[in-house]
């Protein structure tokens, strides 16, 4: 089959570094394929995908060739490039530049001149096809994040691309609404035939659609190929480890024998019931010295908050939290986690309710002081950024807060591994290292207690366990951690209690395991694939296999 | 200002661009050429009244408080810096003498009623022509501006989203806009607007790319047409058209207008009169309701 895209000894570096990004990248995309690049942060993903648009190529050097069939994709004109190749980005927010979702698709299409019965055709078939039929007149601005990302995904469908690249797109998504986005993305390669190029972390549900899998390390291809090999090579090599869903790293942890790795929870049992394999839990390690309790209350009672547009957020809220404990509020996109997270620290008065800290009413409270004792962290970091360079930034926040900054900022920049980035501006940094500045701003101050909007959002599995190691190592030290989230592993390895907020209320906090044993749903991918043996596995080191009827021996994790 | 968008079922949402656009520059005109006290009342009452029927009317009323305290500015300027015409009251501060006039005050009270039905015609009008809309009846004489504009609109909004948000969340900075001496807040308002442009300009250099990847600049822009011409549009837009044309007619006989304001009083020759036509003609988009509503199946 004749290639679509081909990359022969593609290598690129950034305009002022002399160290390439891309090395000797020779790639062949065929029609209808369906492929999943992979690579921990700064291994290139993203790079390699601008250099398959000639529009979204960065500034550099570039050595080699990228055609598309078999013209070089600098050569394509405008018209064509944005008819055959369309591109999604990671943030919803940054692609629509028109009011309501019918100009929105129309963009495109107007830009391409097309006349307005075409134009109509082309909206009315992509709105139908990707269930836009009702918001087409909603303005952009009141858009969820999953629906703005799918209008830039009928945005990009409306010009009837051969080919579609989208790098990360749901890594701001919230797990059910990346999951449908995911399942549309499936019906468009599936039904219409066009090739999906996608770079991702989150791999756990992206997997299952794709036919390859592209694996980038430090700028080299390391494996192209079927993506269960991949993944028996990702899990082989420990800086990758992490990134191996928890569904086929548990056939590949517990060594289990099979001819394709399962990638879903379903696929997995089916194959343990087939093999009849039986797992038993592992004894659980002695539980943890509990913290050095700080000596301080913080409670919220009676908190209701409205917005002026979208009606009530948060319905009475009461909240005590317990010095030096791990709190994760787990909830959809809209449920008021990153509201109550707001208001407990501070930063915004709700219409009826209070919240105290040890009797002091939080946003009566002068700024300083409060700073000195709650922390909070956005789930968009940038926004509590002042344009400096990474060490002027952290300076300025620990003399804000009295500490001493000429031992606390070098420490804290290794502890987080920014210290090669320490002289960079950190609007110029990547979104994970932002996520890492944003954490060390809330830790200079050594607050009493950390208020996280979405940790996790749009880090690399990699990243993660060392945004999680970092904290749990504060939280030893008698730090109390609230945060809200969507990921579910994240919450289930590090929080000592769990509630969900639903409709702006919050449910009574829970034990962590019992919590998410509890849950149906809302639960790790191990606890679904193994609750009937069993219920109480959250990870893949929580079971053991068991020796089968007069056959093999024990094979512990 | 913007206190809303209309209904997508209502007459006037439903008036071709072009017409609707036409009516308010009838308006405006009607609002900048007379300057007699009861035909500048008909004119705010009238918008006052069109304003309640079509948006939200607690909206509508924190609008008219916002207008109001505006319009009393005026008023009152107008009351101490006009000191001609018949005094009603003489008061002395040290060796100033102050006169408050008849002239001032009811000169005072028609700007004040002109400039107060000015910004509810602008209200009207921002429910009315939308950005579609205005994009719409700019693309075919300027589709640069009609592009700009529609895209300017948008970043406008997502500003004043960000700035919200910066203002909240730079606190935990230190940067509080609402705490200190005015001198550190308005410094404080000034790296709020710093960090707000360092984050606008990363944001809008991604969304060029992106609008250059959808083929922006490719070829030459069409566009996407949804409004249609029908019978209502052309008996409204002639209607309209006639009652301006009377009204301006009258005001050219020279009803409504007094040239020496030291002859400024509360009523003129024929003010009832040409008031009551121009009621008629505020009320048009009230009666194309009616119209409207008449002909439902």
């Amino acid at each position: 089959m004749r290639e679509l895209i081909k990359s022969t000894h593609l290598t690129f570096t950034y305009a002022g570094q002399t160290v390439p990004t891309l090395t000797d990248i020779s790639l062949d995309i065929h029609p209808g394929d369906f492929v999943t690049v992979v690579g921990a942060t700064g291994s290139g993903k993203t790079t390699l995908l601008k250099q398959l648009k000639t529009e979204l190529k960065p500034a550099g050097i570039q050595q080699g060739q990228v055609t598309y069939q078999g013209t070089p994709v600098a050569d394509l004109t405008g018209d064509v490039s944005a008819q055959q190749l369309g591109y999604v980005a990671q943030d919803p927010q940054v692609q629509p530049i028109m009011a309501t979702v019918i100009e929105e698709l129309a963009f495109p299409l107007e830009n391409l001149g097309y006349a307005t019965a075409a134009m109509n055709g082309r909206i009315a078939e992509v709105a139908n096809f990707l269930g836009l039929n009702s918001l087409l007149h909603t303005p952009v601005q009141d858009l969820s994040g999953g629906q703005l990302q799918l209008v830039n995904l009928a945005s990009v469908l409306a010009l009837k691309p051969q080919v579609i690249l989208l790098d990360e797109p749901t890594a701001q998504l919230d797990p059910t609404t990346a999951q449908n986005f995911l399942n549309i993305l499936q019906q468009v390669h599936d039904e219409l035939a066009i090739t999906i190029i996608l770079t991702e972390h989150r791999l756990s549900r992206v997997l299952a659609l794709a036919n390859r899998l592209v694996l980038l390390e430090h700028g080299r291809l390391a494996y192209d190929g079927p993506v269960s090999a991949g993944l028996v090579r990702m899990h082989a090599e420990p800086t990758l480890r992490p990134f191996v869903p928890p569904v086929p790293a548990f056939f590949l942890a517990h060594h289990l024998p099979v001819a394709e790795l399962p990638l879903t929870v379903t696929t997995g049992r089916q194959v343990i019931a087939q093999q009849a394999w039986r797992f038993a839990a592992v004894p659980s390690p002695q539980p943890q010295p509990s913290p050095p309790s700080s000596d301080f209350s913080l409670t919220a009672k009676g908190v209701s908050l409205r917005y002026p547009t979208t009606g009530d957020i948060l319905h009475q809220v009461d909240l005590d939290v317990t010095p030096g404990s791990w709190l994760a509020i787990i909830g959809k996109n809209g449920s008021g986690k990153s509201t109550l997270l707001s208001v407990l620290a501070g930063l915004r008065k709700p219409q009826h309710g209070k919240v105290k800290l040890d009797q002091q009413v939080v946003w009566k409270m002068k700024n300083h002081d409060r700073l000195q004792r709650l922390s909070f962290l956005s789930q968009n970091p940038t926004e509590q950024f002042s344009g400096e360079t990474v060490t002027e930034e952290l300076t300025a926040q620990a003399k804000l807060a009295g500490v001493d900054a000429t031992e606390r900022v070098p420490q804290l920049l290794t502890e987080l591994q920014l210290t090669a980035v320490a002289d960079h501006n950190t609007f110029d940094l990547s979104g994970g290292q932002q996520q890492l500045v944003g954490l060390a701003l809330a830790l200079i101050t050594q607050p009493q207690v950390l208020l996280l909007d979405e940790p996790t959002k749009g880090l690399d599995p990699a990243t993660k366990q060392l945004v999680g190691r970092f904290l749990q190592r504060f939280h030893e030290d008698g730090l109390t951690i609230i945060m809200a989230s969507h990921d579910m592993d994240f919450c289930a390895a590090f929080a000592d209690t769990c509630t969900f907020m639903f409709d702006g209320r919050l449910n009574q906090p829970q034990p962590t395991r019992q919590f998410f044993t509890d849950n149906f749903l809302s639960t790790t991918a191990i606890n679904r694939l193994l609750r009937q043996q069993v219920p109480t596995a959250l990870f893949s080191r929580d079971v053991t296999q068991v020796a089968m009827k007069g056959g093999e021996k024990d094979r512990t994790a | 200002m913007r206190v809303g968008i209309f209904d997508e079922l209502t007459f006037f949402s439903r008036l071709h661009p072009l017409v609707a656009a036409i009516y308010f520059v009838e308006l405006f005109t009607l609002l900048l050429i007379f300057n007699h006290l009861v035909l500048t009342l008909a004119l705010f009452v009238g918008l006052c009244g069109l304003c309640g029927w079509y948006f939200d009317r607690q909206k509508v009323w924190r609008t008219l408080k916002g207008v109001g305290s505006l319009m009393a500015m005026i008023w009152l300027f107008n009351v101490i810096l006009n000191q001609t015409g018949r005094p009603l009251w003489i008061g002395h501060l040290g060796s100033l003498t102050v006169r408050i006039t008849q002239t001032a005050v009811l000169y005072g009270v028609t700007m004040a009623l002109s400039l107060g039905g000015m910004i509810l015609a602008f209200v009207l009008f921002n429910g009315v022509i939308t950005t579609p809309k205005l994009s719409y009846l700019l693309f075919p004489v300027v589709p640069r501006l009609a592009m700009l504009l529609t895209i300017s609109l948008r970043m406008v909004n997502l500003f004043t989203q960000k700035f919200r948000r910066l203002v909240m969340l730079q606190k935990t900075r230190g940067i509080v806009v609402s705490e200190g001496a005015w001198r550190g807040r308005l410094q404080k308002t000034g790296q709020l607007l710093r960090i707000l442009l360092i984050d606008s300009v990363s944001a809008a250099m991604e969304t060029a790319v992106l609008m250059e990847a959808r083929g922006f600049g490719a070829k030459k822009r069409s566009h996407y047409q949804t409004f249609r011409w029908q019978a209502m549009d052309a008996v409204f837009g002639v209607v309209s058209l006639l009652v301006f044309a009377i009204i301006v007619g009258l005001r050219l006989h020279g009803w409504g207008w007094t040239g020496d304001i030291t002859q400024f009083g509360v009523l003129g020759p024929g003010d009832w009169w040409a008031g009551l036509i121009m009621i008629g003609f505020i009320n048009l988009p009230l009666m194309g309701e009616v119209g409207y509503r008449l002909c439902e199946n």
